[in-house]
């Protein structure tokens, strides 16, 4: 309780006094009716109050008069448009209530009370650095970079557009974490915004508390791990079309394989051809040497006859070196078909080692491509 | 042959390995692949055996065993030569025959192979046909 003359030294010392308080504050005087008198700090002031704002019946410097003893009220937002605290002490002269001091301020969530001490701590506590911020209803209220990050197109005071995380958070009461690209902060960032609740109403948002972490590093890795997982699947690619082409060179190979021994049973077949015209020159000869036999015999009458066999007998030897010759050609086709038929082996091995190779490699990289899946799914857990 | 020289006689020419005989072709009666030859005990080793011959029984003799005294090995140019020998016919195995040719008198040469004494008998002479050199044979003398 104190008296008018009191209250007049008050007026004295309330503009030092009002910007000792930390946060600011607002102190102001009424008689019965209305304030009368004000003083705002530096920082903090509701210009809603003023001298002839009425004194509000039932408010705190009301129920202070009535009951002639201190009052604290807790001012809802409604009332000033920002939550208050509003202690109230009567003025009474010679028993009789002429008025009220008040002194009003900012009634803060015990986040935003501890802000500005927690803050450029924790700011700096990230590897990449980070920004925090703390808005009410309206706009932000505080703001904090770090040395790495900062966000310097966010400022206290500026109001928090329809949009914003902070304004879904304070409509939804839950909390936010979103991961947003590099387009709007200049790096890649996730930002987890909470709804800060009245500490007598839990179901009241009365403010928001955000962290936002700039996402350089993950970014970068799920790049990379995206890139290497492409890189992947293009070798991979490439890998099966060689494993491809090594099982068709096999396939190939196979029928070549197939082709040759087929030439190789021909120049059989053809040998044995040759057997059966040898026999038939081996007759022949016979026959001609028996007519020049039987011709020489026949004296003078058989002389032409000795001659026609004499030429049959060549040709039938003609004939059997001709088998001869045929008979070297198709043995040379043998040792050929031989030699291609060991040098065809030797490539179809070789064609079949490097399926196989393929196929290792094919192994290897589905092992590397899982990996680097493992490597995305950390990245993009970060 | 010695009344035909500056004629021309017939000889069926063969060969017994690596050499070249011939045999006047008029002592020739056929020439037929190497038949069934039935062995006959208690003779020669070159008296190979009998064959049968469009229903004649006719002897084989292996030529070359008979000249050279080993056993002879027969391929698919083996044949058998039958001739007229001493008005009885007789095979004679042999390597190979190759041709009738005609041997002019003048190119037979017949001194210092027919005298006797050196165990060739039946040699009639050697025939030079340009650098072949054709042993001409007398086959009557051959199984004397």
């Amino acid at each position: 309780m104190i008296n008018s003359q009191m209250a007049e030294a008050i007026k004295v010392i309330a503009p030092i006094w009002v910007n000792s308080i930390p946060g600011g504050g607002l102190l102001a005087i009424t008689d019965t009716k209305e304030i009368i008198w004000k003083a705002a700090s530096d920082v903090f002031d509701v210009p809603s109050i003023h001298a002839g704002t009425t004194v509000r019946v039932g408010g705190g410097p009301y129920q202070a008069m009535q009951q002639k003893r201190q009052t604290e009220e807790k001012v809802a937002r409604a009332v000033y448009g920002m939550r208050l605290v509003m202690t109230s002490v009567p003025i009474i002269d010679d028993g009789e209530v002429t008025g009220s001091f008040i002194v009003v301020m900012p009634r803060l969530h015990p986040i935003a009370r501890a802000f500005n001490d927690f803050a450029p701590m924790m700011a700096n506590m990230f590897h990449e650095g980070a920004f925090l911020y703390m808005s009410d209803l309206e706009k932000i209220a505080y703001r904090q970079g770090s040395n790495r990050f900062d966000i310097p197109q966010w400022q206290a005071g500026d109001k928090i557009s329809e949009d914003t995380v902070a304004r879904r958070v304070i409509r939804s009461k839950q909390m936010i974490a979103e991961e947003l690209d590099a387009g709007k902060y200049g790096v890649p960032v996730r930002i987890v915004t909470f709804p800060c609740f009245d500490e007598d109403d839990p179901t009241a948002v009365v403010a928001t508390f955000g962290l936002i972490l700039p996402r350089e590093t993950a970014a970068n890795l799920r790049d990379m791990s995206n890139n290497l997982s492409r890189g992947l699947e293009e070798v991979s690619s490439v890998i099966q079309e060689l494993a491809a082409s090594a099982s068709e060179v096999t396939i190939n190979e196979q029928q070549l394989n197939g082709n040759i021994m087929d030439i190789f049973k021909l120049s059989e077949e053809i040998n044995g051809v040759l057997g059966f015209i040898k026999q038939i020159a081996d007759e022949t000869k016979m026959l001609g040497l028996n007519a020049a036999i039987e011709a020489a015999r026949a004296g003078d009458v058989g002389r032409g006859f000795g001659v026609v066999a004499e030429e049959i007998r060549k040709l039938s030897d003609e004939s059997k070196s001709t088998v001869g010759k045929i008979k070297g050609l198709t043995d040379n086709i043998k040792q050929k078909v031989d030699e291609t038929m060991k040098n065809s082996e030797v490539t179809l091995r070789s064609s079949e080692e490097q399926a196989a190779a393929s196929q290792e490699m094919s192994a290897s990289i589905e092992e590397i491509t899982s990996m680097s899946e493992q490597l995305e799914k950390i990245a993009k857990a970060m | 042959m010695q009344d035909t020289v500056g004629q021309d006689v017939q000889t069926v020419v063969f060969r017994l390995g690596e050499q070249e005989y011939g045999i006047d072709i008029f002592k020739v009666q056929e020439i037929i692949k190497i038949p069934k030859i039935t062995g006959l005990p208690n003779t020669a080793d070159y008296v190979k055996g009998i064959i049968n011959l469009r229903g004649c029984i006719i002897p084989v003799i292996d030529l070359k065993s008979r000249f050279t005294k080993s056993e002879s090995v027969y391929c698919e140019d083996s044949r058998v030569i039958v001739v007229e020998m001493n008005a009885k016919r007789t095979g004679l195995i042999v390597d190979e025959v190759m041709e009738v040719v005609r041997i002019n008198g003048n190119m037979v040469e017949q001194d210092g192979f027919t005298q006797n004494g050196t165990g060739a008998d039946y040699l009639m002479g050697i025939a030079k046909m340009g650098d072949r050199l054709l042993i001409l044979l007398d086959i009557n003398a051959l199984l004397n």
